[in-house]
């Protein structure tokens, strides 16, 4: 499709505003792109996946999340285009202009810190951006169980694949109560 | 000159990892099976990003941690920098090192604080500041991952008791490259498969593989060849998956693979039954008489050899593990540590002709 801010060029890249829960979306080409972009004052990817678990259905399978797999790859590579090559890991100094000299990153905060950069490539080399297998001991008892409920979610995703209804229903109650005590706690906190 | 010696039975003849020398499932095709799991030290940069005083305290860490362990202390703990070129070339032949631990000493010196943990007979190294802080694998012979991660699962249960490992709940073990992060483990298989090659069908498989994302690569490769049909395949995702799936999909892929090759081979001997003896008897035929033979054209034929125990057409007595062992015996720094000393190419040339001579003789 055209572009909607010069209806000129092709739109490569699109934007996502939420103004008052309203979502709209605008599809720009990459010349009106930065343009517009400087309207926003934060990390525009950041919001795009703040976005994402409100889609429906999100919580009981990652199906839909799936299928906007192009478009965000689209989106972020947009986002390199916008951005300025100054993210640095506030606790080794690695920017991400080192990473792509030496390929590796500088240590463990750098994902965090990377993290919108790193999803395509991630999703290149894996597949999946959604970590599942064993867990190291000394965690804290939340992180286990949002770890062992996104292991039951991939379980769900997979019986409803294998068309086994009776363990996806079972699995739904286990996510649902597993769901609420994590609530509960967090709640507490 | 180095404080410590790799320590080596006074016989330099045999092969110091004596678990080559065992036997497994699907010997006679799969030669080994690899776990391999990175971890880092939560807090300390990684290797390469990191400076010589965090290389030298994780280090040091990893040295307390091991000694306070009743069963690792019983391990030949090394330093990179007490270790000789040979004894780390000797190690790399083995496969208990890559050859990036060799390229960072070259590269950076001594000082860069790297360590070994070693069971050379039992197929087990800790690598210390390679890419990782840690990285711990297991080998075995035969088709028998689930053996080897068990193994290693131990020993890194025991290590994550006394250390915190860098892990996010999103990331899983975060690792130096993005292409490990998750559960951070790679399993590979070293799969023989001459009879693919020969009908031509290796190339497609090697595509559908791919594609199921499997990596593969040869275990010697010269230029763009493979040498010898032995592939070696692996994991690529590591993330998304747990490492039950990984090791259930390696399993699964390397018996399809198994049943492949054994149907190619059905074919060959019912199609070309003379044209494969006389390739195999040739073989065998240079192999026992050579007097000057490089690695490459042994690795060749040594193929030819282990395929023609399997079909039956060769009466010698040989057994794959002695083939296996040759294959690490033949390589450069086992020849010079065999003769105690430096050797030229020609040289080299005619003590590996003599040494397969002497093996292969009934």
């Amino acid at each position: 499709m055209f572009c909607e801010e010069c209806r000129k060029n092709l739109s490569t890249v699109y934007v996502i505003k939420i103004v008052d829960r309203e979502i709209t979306k605008t599809h720009l080409c990459e010349e009106c792109a930065p343009r517009f972009s400087g309207n926003i004052p934060f990390s525009v990817s950041t919001l795009l996946l703040g976005v994402l678990p409100m889609i429906p259905g999100f919580f009981g399978g990652t199906f839909e999340l799936e299928e906007n797999q192009e478009e965000e790859e689209q989106f972020i590579s947009g986002i390199e285009m916008i951005e300025e090559e100054t993210i640095v890991c506030n606790t080794c100094g690695l920017s991400i202009s080192d990473f792509k000299e030496i390929g590796s990153l500088g240590c463990g905060k750098c994902y965090e810190v990377f993290s919108e950069r790193l999803k395509p490539l991630l999703r290149k080399i894996h597949s999946s951006l959604e970590y599942r297998g064993r867990a190291p001991k000394g965690l804290p008892q939340d992180i286990k169980m949002k770890l062992e409920l996104k292991d039951l979610q991939h379980q769900l995703e997979e019986s409803i694949t294998w068309e086994e209804f009776e363990k996806a229903a079972e699995l739904r109650d286990s996510i649902k109560e597993l769901g609420r005590r994590l609530a509960e706690r967090e709640n507490c906190v | 000159m180095f404080e410590k010696k790799l320590k080596g039975a006074p016989k330099k003849k045999e092969l110091q990892g004596k678990w080559i020398l065992k036997e497994g499932d699907e010997s006679g095709i799969v030669l080994s099976s690899r776990v391999r799991f990175a971890r880092n030290l939560n807090g300390f940069p990684f290797p390469r990003w990191a400076q010589e005083e965090d290389l030298k305290k994780v280090r040091e860490i990893l040295n307390r941690v091991i000694s306070r362990d009743s069963s690792l202390k019983q391990l030949e703990f090394y330093l990179s920098e007490e270790l000789s070129d040979l004894d780390q070339r000797l190690l790399l032949e083995e496969y208990l090192i890559s050859s990036n631990f060799i390229a960072n000493r070259k590269d950076k010196g001594a000082e860069i604080g790297q360590a070994l943990l070693l069971d050379r007979n039992a197929g087990f190294s800790l690598i210390v500041n390679e890419e990782d802080h840690l990285r711990i694998q297991w080998l075995v012979s035969g088709l028998n991952p689930r053996k080897a991660w068990s193994r290693l699962r131990e020993i890194e249960t025991k290590l994550n008791s006394q250390l915190k490992f860098a892990f996010s709940d999103k990331f899983g073990y975060l690792s130096a490259y993005p292409a490990d992060v998750g559960t951070a483990m790679r399993v590979s298989l070293v799969l023989h498969l001459p009879a693919l090659t020969l009908r031509n069908e290796i190339g497609e498989l090697l595509a559908v593989l791919d594609q199921e994302g499997i990596m593969v690569r040869g275990l010697f490769e010269e230029g763009t060849s493979v040498l010898g049909n032995l592939h070696q395949i692996s994991n690529r995702a590591t993330l998304g998956i747990t490492e039950e799936e990984i090791i259930d999909k390696l399993i699964q892929v390397g018996k399809e693979i198994i049943e492949k090759e054994k149907r190619a081979r059905k074919i060959i001997l019912r199609e070309n039954r003379r044209e494969i003896t006389d390739s195999i008897q040739r073989s065998i035929g240079i192999l026992t008489h050579a007097q000057l033979i490089s690695f490459e054209e042994a690795v060749e034929l040594l193929s030819m050899v282990r395929l023609g125990i399997e079909l039956s057409l060769v009466t010698r007595k040989i057994k794959f593990s002695h083939l296996n062992a040759l294959n690490v015996l033949i390589q450069t720094a086992h020849l010079k540590d065999y003769l105690g000393r430096d050797l030229d190419e020609e040289e080299e040339s005619k003590i590996r002709a003599d040494l397969i001579r002497e093996r292969l003789k009934v």
